[in-house]
């Protein structure tokens, strides 16, 4: 059973990732970070695929129907050929919420290398923040408008 | 009051801070994030002194003797660039936010849900800038910690 806190700061970052994902466009997401780092899909992808991986390890049935949106059997973040801003929308909010009902109703944490399902929760709600950091740097980089500091920052506070 | 996860959340990302700051050389703290962003130094003011800012709204007396990290000059904040200095306040701020917060019976002005939602957003905030400030390493030519150093402590390592 998750905390209320965990449960809402779940939802607020949800809705940071979604407001970003709605301030980009398709020529936005081959932005790539300076020093041939990942584009933004890369960054995206790689969010996704971070929390369907540790997810598995505490419900398989749960986190294995999250569409794979690069090739597991690659090292390198490649993402799937047709990968359009819609697809990783959607994906988005269904991995999110997905996750949340998943942590919500196990209580047994399985596999994971955590102190518990909440803060794993924790940890993938600031690796998405360290990958939404750098990709503002790579729409930067690329010469993009960047989001917002209200759509990033201001739903962490009330009102 | 702080519940149990994020109490272990938070010390897993002093942990990581801490990496951070180990790994820093005097010549890293002026590397700069591509596209005139903020300098390594300038990223962990951002990391070190927002906690302290939204601390003061709840526990004044103790969060507001933590030292500043900065002297204004003409208007303008200039981040400390000294290593050992920037190292003892990150270790008094996490400490010490932590104890104030535990010993919170209320949020008093914080403009967050409650003190467990205060210290998250923190964290994030925190993470946010540790990627900007390994990408200004990067670009400048800087090794970068290990993933797994910087990674690990969320996964008990």
């Amino acid at each position: 059973m998750l905390s209320e806190s965990v449960k809402e700061s779940w939802k607020i970052n949800t809705r940071i990732n979604l407001n970003l994902l709605g301030h980009l466009s398709s020529d936005m997401l081959v932005a790539q970070s300076s020093g041939s780092g990942h584009t933004v899909a890369q960054h995206l992808v790689h969010m996704i695929d971070a929390l369907k991986f540790w997810g598995q390890l505490f419900d398989k049935p749960r986190f294995s129907t999250i569409p794979d949106l690069a090739d597991p059997q690659v090292e390198a973040i490649v993402p799937i050929a047709d990968l359009d801003l819609a697809t990783l929308r959607k994906v988005m909010e269904e991995s999110r919420d997905l996750a949340l009902e998943a942590a919500d109703v196990d209580k047994d944490k399985g596999k994971l290398p955590y102190h518990s399902i909440e803060t794993f929760l924790i940890h993938i709600i600031a690796h998405d923040s360290h990958h939404r950091g750098q990709i503002v740097l790579a729409l930067k980089a690329g010469g993009h408008p960047l989001p917002e500091d209200s759509a990033i920052w201001s739903p962490w506070r009330i009102g | 009051m702080v519940s149990d996860s994020v109490k272990e959340a938070w010390q897993d990302n002093t942990k990581i801070n801490k990496v951070i700051l180990d790994h820093l050389t005097p010549e890293m703290v002026h590397a700069r994030t591509p596209g005139e962003g903020f300098t390594v130094a300038e990223h962990l003011l951002e990391i070190l002194h927002t906690p302290k800012y939204f601390g003061l709204k709840f526990n004044e007396e103790k969060l507001g003797a933590i030292p500043n990290l900065y002297e204004v000059k003409d208007n303008e904040y200039i981040a400390e660039t000294d290593l050992g200095r920037i190292r003892e306040v990150a270790q008094q701020t996490a400490v010490d936010v932590l104890e104030a917060a535990e010993a919170a019976d209320s949020k008093g002005e914080l403009p967050h849900t409650n003190l467990d939602m205060y210290l998250i957003h923190m964290m994030v905030h925190d993470a946010h800038h540790r990627g900007q400030l390994l990408l200004a390493l990067k670009t400048n030519g800087f090794p970068l910690p290990s993933e797994d150093l910087v990674w690990g402590p969320w996964k008990n390592q």
